[in-house]
């Protein structure tokens, strides 16, 4: 990436006046320049070389072992051997592997897209019109869900949805309901709902921001347009906060791909693997069953789903690069 | 309903029908306006609140299980036996916040360095460095373990704090780096061409001016980071193995798969005390961190 670094340099060091720096020719400023070159790849190449050890070469080592028996004990731990692409055919024919894909999809789709992203729209609509009081007491909850750490929101996850005395039941009983196992049956639906409880400040707080930074005037015009105020999020807010909307989708599905603590310790992938994200399936078969092997060809795939959804961000971001240009 | 005939399409409609109409809806859209707003407040409310405050009615009970109750004679003797001597909280403590705040800090310096150059110096391929950077922010942790595991069995790492704290920070170091570039790019570089003026080298002028200038910029970063490094639970959890080298993160974890279902109680109090610190740190830094994802992080 630092490839052909040619600097147009920013003022040197200002040793020398500037009148005086023109007439001392161009010796001197190429020997800056170089100066300035080596820099930059000594400054970007340490931060460079610290991610590329850790996060670079585990990567290029994965992709060997995908196709090798590595196990996590016994003869396959010392000594893997060359299995060629079984690994994959075995999980491409593998249901508990569709499986995870499925659960992973579901609970992306609930949770990021629809829980965070399209809920957590409106309600950054909905707070901006609150009193002051009423939006910081709302507010602050969003936050302080936000901020604990994720093993408390399964914690705490688990103790709401009890059955049959958890909080929940004990309020649909006073509406006449008889208690539900929530985690049980409807496993899928408690993890959505608890991912976006913990995750909705976030696409509050961005989207809430690019909202208040619609120009007033538009919204006037559009008023005196006839349009309404649905007419006006829809047609004049919604447009323009366009950036933060895909920023905002980017980073919660990435986030919520590769989310493992709360799906781990709400409901360990069950029941009947119907909550197996692909995180926990890896987890599962790597250091449940010990097939390191076949974890780490189900650990690419996450990767590479990963990776698309990355790209996604790095052109959203590219394209706010360029346009502050 | 069928005493009012309603207009139907031949009807001329009469002189006070637009107008009894217009008056009609104005209030409907009123009430209509006011009931749902509070009415979705409290649901609101309830839906963030309410699980919270399971979690601290259950911490001062006594005898709290999973089974909700509100706490009739409130205790804080969750707190203390959580906390008592020979119950490792103190180790477990002091291990997250070395792993915390050692790769907070590790992952500040790297981004600090590379930082200067990409905010000073137009290079062809800085863009690109930049959007890399932002490429390796969308790593994720979960897809790695697998190998890294790999990786550190194979170096004999498995167990040591030392090198769970530096991958943590490997994985701290693209969004410092993101973060640190935007609040140099904030300091005015006139001010680090005065201190040339006065003798000092790139590094003097940016160590002792740049960088004191951003201090509250670095106080966010680290923060962030380390906010980020107590709630990681699942490098630990798979890469150290240890009891006494284990962070807070593990040993409360390993506290629920024991006795979750029946001490929800002294499990909730682990908890609050556990969520002490980055909920201090939050609001120490402002409330800072939701912008500094998106506002003014893209700008070139």
């Amino acid at each position: 990436m630092t490839q052909s670094i040619a600097t147009e340099t920013m003022a040197p060091p200002a040793v020398t006046a500037p009148g005086l720096r023109q007439s001392t020719g161009s010796r001197t400023e190429e020997k800056k320049r170089r100066r300035q070159r080596v820099l930059v790849l000594v400054l970007l190449g340490i931060p460079t070389a610290y991610m590329a050890f850790f996060l670079g070469v585990p990567v290029v080592k994965a992709i060997y072992l995908s196709f090798t028996n590595l196990g996590l004990t016994g003869p396959d731990a010392a000594h893997s051997s060359f299995v060629g692409v079984q690994n994959y055919t075995t999980m491409f024919s593998s249901s508990a592997f569709w499986q995870g894909l499925k659960a992973s999809a579901e609970y992306l789709v609930g949770s990021a897209i629809i829980g965070q992203v399209m809920v957590g729209f409106l309600m950054a609509v909905f707070i901006e019109r609150l009193g002051r009081v009423a939006r910081s007491v709302l507010m602050s909850l969003m936050v302080l869900a936000w901020i604990i750490p994720e093993i408390v929101v399964a914690f705490i996850w688990s103790g709401f949805l009890s059955t049959p005395k958890g909080l929940a039941n004990i309020l649909l009983g006073f509406v006449g309901v008889a208690p539900v196992s929530f985690l049980y049956g409807h496993a899928m639906l408690s993890l959505v709902v608890a991912n976006a409880w913990r995750g909705m400040a976030f696409s509050v707080l961005v989207l809430g921001a690019a909202l208040q930074a619609v120009p007033t005037e538009l919204i006037e015009s559009a008023k005196l347009d006839g349009a309404g105020e649905w007419g006006i999020i829809r047609f004049v807010r919604l447009p323009l906060i366009r950036t933060a909307v895909a920023t905002v989708l980017a980073l919660t599905t990435l986030f919520t791909l590769a989310d493992f603590t709360l799906i781990f310790v709400l409901t360990g992938g069950g029941p009947n693997n119907q909550t197996n994200v692909l995180p926990v399936y890896t987890y599962q078969t790597s250091f449940s069953f010990y097939e390191l092997g076949y974890g780490t060809a189900v650990s690419l795939v996450l990767l590479l789903l990963a990776c698309g959804l990355a790209y996604f961000y790095v052109k959203v971001g590219a394209r706010d690069l360029k346009g502050a240009k | 309903m069928s005493t009012m005939t309603a207009p139907t399409r031949n009807d001329p409609p009469g002189p006070s029908g637009p107008m009894l109409v217009g008056a009609w809806r104005g209030t409907l859209r009123g009430t209509r306006k006011r009931i749902p707003k509070a009415a979705i407040f409290i649901v609101a409310f309830c839906f963030f609140g309410l699980p919270l405050f399971v979690l601290v009615a259950s911490a001062f009970n006594g005898s709290a299980t999973v089974s909700f109750a509100v706490p009739t004679h409130p205790t804080v003797s969750n707190f203390t036996s959580v906390m008592a001597s020979g119950t490792g909280f103190g180790t477990a403590v002091a291990n997250g916040f070395i792993l915390a705040g050692g790769s907070a800090l590790i992952a500040l310096v790297l981004g600090a360095i590379a930082a200067y150059p990409l905010s000073r110096f137009k290079f062809r391929g800085r863009i690109g460095f930049l959007l890399g950077v932002l490429f390796v922010t969308g790593v994720p942790v979960t897809a790695l373990i697998v190998p890294l595991f790999e990786f550190f069995r194979g170096f004999n790492w498995l167990d040591s704090s030392l090198w769970v704290t530096l991958l943590m920070a490997a994985f701290a170091t693209p969004i410092s780096i993101w973060l640190m570039k935007t609040f140099v790019d904030n300091v005015d570089p006139a001010l680090e061409e005065a201190a040339w003026m006065d003798g000092a080298n790139r590094f003097t002028g940016y160590v002792r001016v740049v960088l004191p200038i951003m201090s509250t910029g670095l106080l966010v970063v680290f923060l962030l980071n380390f906010i980020t490094g107590w709630a990681n639970f699942y490098l630990p959890f798979i890469l150290l193995s240890s009891t006494a080298k284990l962070p807070i993160a593990v040993t409360i974890y390993q506290f629920f798969g024991s006795y979750g279902q029946v001490e929800y109680g002294r499990l909730a109090a682990f908890s609050i005390l556990y969520c002490i610190p980055p909920a201090v740190l939050y609001v120490f830094t402002g409330g800072r961190f939701g912008g500094s994802f998106t506002s003014g992080a893209f700008k070139g």
